[in-house]
Parts: structure tokens; C-alpha cells; sequence
């Protein structure tokens, strides 16, 4: 059974803008998408900015409801579920955020931010022990516990808030850039640190990022997000052969600069349209370098043209 | 051929109200030839700011150069007044930053703040400006320029405002363009473009570019030299060929090997021990990098190892690679 599963999901919002103020017109943030996450797996999704990873991440954590389609983890439709069967739920799923600096409570110590989730969840018993088990799981000191967040760098705060998260030990823990406000060297410790807490704590990570370059190297599954859609889903390992990718998932990937020296051509013009009024057909094809004219005119559904591989466009899949 | 840029010996302070000041930045030596594009890396705290906010003549209260000299082709720019030094900033030194938000006037259309460049340094009427100011973002890869230079800094995405100010950065053609951390706000796709558009506005303006950055894939792109900072200090400087092929001191090939790019997926990166020294932490005569060098030696937690050059234009401070030389 998949731990987590989005069926067809949307999700819009209404905005007032400026003289439209009252007349509330729709945002589509989240325009039919599906997923799958396999107990064990580490998903990275990807995209540009404002294609809707948070609001999936929020979709899928329950922390709002989908316009339109279901959201299930462990077999649970989380829409369906009561309130105390939902909060008992969500101790199984938990986000570590981009900037530590502000997701910590500033006021706190380390110790009292470790002991929220015990307190609120009621788990109180042995839980000097788990802060201590937590600190040096995450590679802190104990002796750190009576620290504020200010008082350490932003990777040990990134640190903090991975022990935070896994207090009550969950099973899907999401991260939402977890390592993108990071210096290169404290990137690779978190990194590093990520790879061997999933193995000594049997987590799923769903990882949302707005590059492919650093979560591909935790990666199992990717899925390419572009203006509320997902466009390719497929093996991490099918971004190294290239074959048959997605326009836009092999434009973002020759977008991010390589380490050969020598300047390169930047691969796509223009920016991603708003959502409040997408394209007709592929939401991509104003963009995309190879659009035929069909692409203007109908959307493009998710095809497996590899195993495991699955892509929305109308080009033929080159393998 | 003088250099457009010449930092000589630059020791940046920051002044304690009752404590002894603290070194930001520690003789700096660098230079940059006309044309030539500069990547100046390190991690954050580095000095690499406080570095083009000295040659601005921009720096923060309490924070002063104590030390050094740095010469605007051939002219001493620590000993100009504040107003020289603000008709030579805008007119003939350009600057970019990472925030294009904070930088711009929210209550001017980003076309009157490109306008004002020519109106303040070249005296232009205020419909001439307009029309230059319409043309150069244009140049900068604004899309319906005319439109565009009607609307205010919030009306545009964070790509369209960094094509704001690198507009008004290269409207007279500077000869020195300093760029921080130009891109590391944007998306990778619109990084691509402004990478693109820098690389080639520098290249027609023959402008030299200092570009600041941590992202070492960005440096190998654009650069043609790269200088490592670490803790205030320069620890290597190189051609960008000779840098990504063989990097010299330890602190920089640990940087380059912790990088995910280079490791096999899913597998542990190699990673620098410990952390980043904060101000006033840094050891005063020794290696700024020994607490945390896999291959230190005794001499260098009680030396400092000067910025040597090993051959041509290859730069290390470190008493390894100088050993091996002799
Ligand atoms: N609460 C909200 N109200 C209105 N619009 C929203 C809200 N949350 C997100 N959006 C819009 O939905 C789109 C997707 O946003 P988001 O999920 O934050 O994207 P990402 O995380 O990929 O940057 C954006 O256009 C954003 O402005
Ligand atoms: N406004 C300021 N006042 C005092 N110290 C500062 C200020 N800004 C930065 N610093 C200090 O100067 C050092 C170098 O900073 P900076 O040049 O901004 O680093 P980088 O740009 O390499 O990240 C850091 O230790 C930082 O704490
Ligand atoms: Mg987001
Ligand atoms: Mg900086």
C-alpha cells in the first residue's frame, strides 16, 4: 500500500486583485495532480517557484483541503477522517522547513522546542531521554539542549529542526528545501545526515526543491512540477540518460550550471505564466522550444513511455 | 595596461565599543584586468560583501578599512571624498545585488529609477532619459520595455526587477561592475538568462565584473579567474581551467569534492570537518583553515601562510603546497 497517494487533486484559490478587489477571481494552484509515494521511497518534486509544491505539501499534511480529489496516507482519505483520527494521523507526518532561522521559536531553547511535540501529543514519559536520543541522532551535543537557535550556525539549526520532526517518529517526514539556504560544505553534512537517518529510522521523504541539482542525489522518484501540473514523473536514474525527458524537466536540468568551465546558452526564454490565467493546452508549449501546434490546442496526459517513467507531452518519446 | 581594479593589502575592521575591533577582512590582494570576469567564492561571512562594499565606499557603520588601498584605474579610492566617490559610483562602477527589492525605490516605476541614472551623471532632460532608460531595459531582456518601465518594482517578478537593476548598473558602461550574488534568488531557468544577458553586456562594454558568489557551478560558468575566501583571508586564486581540474589548497578541494555533482547518487559526500569560524575566532598568526585541515602541520597552527605565487597566476596560502614547490 502506498503511504501516500494524491488522486486527481486541485486545489484554487480565490484572490482579490486590486480593481477586481470583491470580485474574488479563481487561482488554480494545483490543476489535477496524482501521486504515489512507496513506504521507504524518497520522491523529490520539482519546480520553479509558484508551480504549487508548498500547497501540495500542505494538501498532503492535511493542513488544508483539496478543491477537487482525494488525498490518502496509509489508506486513509485524510478528508474523510475525524478530527481526533487526524490528529492521531499527523504525528506520522512531519516537515523540516527551508530557512531554521525562521522556523525555530526564537525564545525557546533547544530542550523546550525538542519537548513540543512530546507535550502536545501527551507522550510525556522518557522524554529527557528521547531529547538526548534526538541530539545525537542529528549528530548535536546533549549538553547543547539548554541553547537558543541564535546561538548556532543556520546547519545546526537545520539540525534542530530535523530532530524537532522526528520526535514522534514519523513515518513520511517532507522537506521543503531543506538544504537550498545552506552554505556547499554544511549542504553536504545535511545531506549526508538525511541519508542516514532514513536508514535508521525507516522514513519516506517526500523532498520539494526548485532545482534538480542537490535532491537528485537522494532521489529515487522525481516528479517535475510546471504551473500547478505535473509533467513527467519517473526513476531518478532516467535523468542521467536523458532519453525521452520532458522539454521542460531536460531544460531545467542544462538550466542549472555545471561545474566544466565555458559559458552555455540559457535553454528556455521568458518566465512561467501566472495561474491565474494559464495557457490552453500544454500549460508549457508557450515556452517550449520543440511546441508543435497541437500542444497549443490540447493538454497532454501522463503516459509511461519507460518503465516507471511517465510524461505529459505530445512529442514522440525519443528512448 | 593599468588594471581597472587593484586591491592592495585591504584590512576591513569592525569596531568594538569596548572590545578590541575585529577583523572582517584581512590584506586582501586582488586585482582585475579590463574585460576580465572575477568570481570571488566562499561560504557566507566569508568577507566577500564587506570586500565590494569597500571598493563602494558603502561600508556599515562601525565597520572601516583600517588597512590597504584600492585603486579604480590608477586612482586611490580610499583617499577620495564621499562625493567623488559617489559621482564615480553609478557613473563608472556598477553595482548588482541579490535582492533586487531591497535596492529599488518601491514608490518609483522602475523606468523613472533607470532614468535618473542618466539624468543625475549625463544631465539628459527628463523625456530623453525616459526614452534611454526604455531602451537599456530593453537590452537587459525586459519584455514590452515600454510597458514594463511604467510599473513599480512589486509589479514585476524577481527576474524582471533583477533586469531593473542590472539596467541601470550598465547604463553608462562602467568599467567595473560589481555583481552579489546576482542570481541566488531566482529560479535556475531565469539564472540562466540573467547568467547569459551579464555575460554578455560585460563582454560588449569590455566592463570588468567582480561576481560574488557561493555557488561554484555559477563561477565556472562565467569566470574566467576565481579567487576562495575563507574566513576573511584569500586561500587560492587561479584560471578557472587550472581551479576545476586540480584545486590547490585544502579548503578548496574540500569544497569542490562535497559537492553533489560530483559524488555517485545516494552515496555519502565527503564533507570539511567542523565549521566556519565566526569573527574574532579566526587564530591570529596561523592558518585560518588548520582547527579544520585534514593535512595541517604543526607550522601551520603557528604561521600564516602567505597568498604565494606557485607559477604564473596561481596563487596559495598554504605551507603544504609551498613545501612541495621547493
Ligand atoms: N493562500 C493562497 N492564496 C492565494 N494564492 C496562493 C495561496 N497559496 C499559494 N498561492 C498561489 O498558488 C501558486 C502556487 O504557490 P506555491 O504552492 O507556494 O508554489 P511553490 O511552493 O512551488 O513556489 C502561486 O501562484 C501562489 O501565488
Ligand atoms: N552590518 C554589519 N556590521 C557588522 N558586521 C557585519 C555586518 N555585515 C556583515 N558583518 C560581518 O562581516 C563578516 C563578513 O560578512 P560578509 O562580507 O557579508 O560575508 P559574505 O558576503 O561572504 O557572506 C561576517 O562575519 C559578518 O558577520
Ligand atoms: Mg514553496
Ligand atoms: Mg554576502
Amino acid at each position: 500500500m502506498p503511504l501516500l497517494r494524491l488522486e486527481n487533486v486541485s486545489k484554487d484559490y480565490n484572490v482579490n486583485q486590486g480593481f477586481m478587489a470583491g470580485r474574488g477571481i479563481r487561482l488554480s494552484a494545483l490543476a489535477g495532480v496524482s501521486l504515489t509515494l512507496t513506504p521507504g521511497q524518497t520522491l523529490a518534486l520539482v519546480g520553479e517557484s509558484g508551480c504549487g509544491k508548498s500547497t501540495l505539501s500542505r494538501l498532503a499534511l492535511a493542513l488544508e483541503r483539496p478543491s477537487a480529489g482525494r488525498v490518502f496516507f496509509s489508506g486513509q482519505d485524510l478528508n474523510a477522517l475525524s478530527p481526533r483520527r487526524l490528529r492521531a494521523l499527523r504525528t506520522q507526518m512531519q516537515i523540516v522547513f527551508q530557512d531554521p532561522a525562521t522556523s525555530l521559536n526564537p525564545k525557546m531553547t533547544v530542550r523546550e522546542i525538542l519537548s513540543e511535540p512530546f507535550i502536545i501529543h501527551n507522550r510525556k514519559e522518557n522524554m529527557e531521554e528521547e531529547i538526548i536520543f534526538l541530539l545525537r541522532a542529528v549528530g548535536m551535543a546533549p549538553e547543547q539542549a539548554r541553547l537558543y537557535p541564535h546561538q548556532f550556525s543556520g546547519g545546526q539549526r537545520q539540525r534542530i529542526g530535523i530532530a524537532r520532526a522526528l520526535a514522534l517518529r514519523p513515518s513520511l517526514l517532507l522537506a521543503d528545501e531543506p538544504v537550498s539556504a545552506l552554505d556547499v560544505s554544511v549542504q553536504a553534512q545535511v545531506l549526508n545526515l538525511l541519508l542516514t537517518l532514513k536508514e535508521q529510522f525507516g522514513l519516506t521523504y517526500l523532498l520539494i526543491a526548485h532545482d534538480l541539482s542537490v535532491v537528485t542525489h537522494l532521489a529515487d522518484r522525481l516528479a517535475i512540477m510546471y504551473l500547478g501540473k505535473i509533467v513527467e514523473t519517473m526513476p531518478a536514474a532516467a535523468l542521467e540518460s536523458f532519453a525521452g525527458l520532458h522539454p521542460y524537466t531536460q531544460a531545467l536540468w542544462r538550466s542549472a550550471p555545471s561545474l566544466t568551465p565555458g559559458r552555455k546558452p540559457p535553454p528556455l526564454t521568458g518566465e512561467m505564466p501566472s495561474p491565474l490565467a494559464p495557457p490552453s493546452g500544454c500549460r508549457f508549449h508557450p515556452r517550449c522550444p520543440e511546441a508543435l501546434s497541437l500542444c497549443a490546442r490540447e493538454e497532454p496526459a501522463l503516459q509511461e513511455i519507460g518503465p516507471g517513467h511517465f510524461r505529459a507531452c505530445h512529442l514522440e518519446a525519443r528512448l | 595596461m593599468t588594471n581597472t581594479l587593484e586591491i592592495k593589502n585591504l584590512t576591513v575592521i569592525l569596531e568594538g565599543r569596548d572590545k578590541a575591533p575585529l577583523k572582517i577582512i584581512d590584506r586582501l590582494n586582488l586585482s582585475l584586468a579590463p574585460g576580465e570576469i572575477l568570481g570571488l567564492v566562499g561560504e557566507s561571512g566569508s568577507g566577500k560583501s564587506m570586500t565590494a562594499l569597500s571598493v563602494m565606499g558603502l561600508l556599515p557603520p562601525g565597520v572601516r578599512i583600517s588597512q590597504g588601498e584600492i585603486f579604480f584605474k590608477g586612482r586611490n579610492l580610499t583617499a577620495l571624498t564621499p562625493e567623488k566617490l559617489r559621482s564615480l559610483r553609478g557613473l563608472d562602477i556598477g553595482m548588482v545585488f541579490q535582492e533586487p527589492m531591497t535596492a529599488l525605490n518601491p514608490v518609483f516605476t522602475v523606468g523613472r529609477q533607470v532614468a535618473e541614472v542618466y539624468t543625475a551623471h549625463l544631465g539628459l532632460s527628463k523625456k530623453q532619459a525616459w526614452q534611454e532608460a526604455v531602451t537599456m531595459l530593453g537590452k537587459a531582456g525586459m519584455p514590452d520595455p515600454a510597458r514594463r518601465a511604467g510599473h513599480y518594482p512589486h509589479q514585476l517578478s524577481g527576474g524582471m526587477r533583477q533586469r531593473v537593476l542590472i539596467a541601470m548598473a550598465m547604463a553608462l558602461n562602467p568599467a567595473l561592475l560589481l555583481a552579489d550574488e546576482p542570481t541566488t534568488a531566482l529560479d535556475v531557468t531565469i539564472q540562466a538568462q540573467i547568467l547569459a544577458l551579464l555575460g554578455q553586456l560585460v563582454q560588449e562594454e569590455k566592463s570588468a565584473c567582480l561576481l560574488i558568489t557561493h555557488n561554484l557551478a555559477v563561477v565556472a560558468q562565467m569566470a574566467q579567474r576565481v579567487a576562495v575566501m575563507y574566513a576573511g583571508r584569500l586561500v587560492e586564486v587561479a584560471a578557472i581551467e587550472q581551479m576545476f581540474s586540480a584545486p590547490l589548497h585544502p579548503y578548496t578541494q574540500g569544497l569542490w569534492a562535497c559537492l553533489p555533482a560530483q559524488a555517485r547518487a545516494g552515496e555519502k559526500l565527503p564533507v570539511i570537518a567542523g565549521t566556519v569560524p565566526s569573527l574574532g575566532e579566526v587564530p591570529p598568526a596561523a592558518c585560518s583553515f588548520a582547527p579544520r585541515c585534514p593535512q595541517a602541520l604543526d607550522l601551520c597552527r603557528q604561521a600564516e601562510p602567505a597568498l604565494l605565487n606557485l607559477n604564473g597566476d596561481r596563487r596559495v596560502a598554504c605551507f603544504l603546497r609551498h613545501q612541495e614547490r621547493k
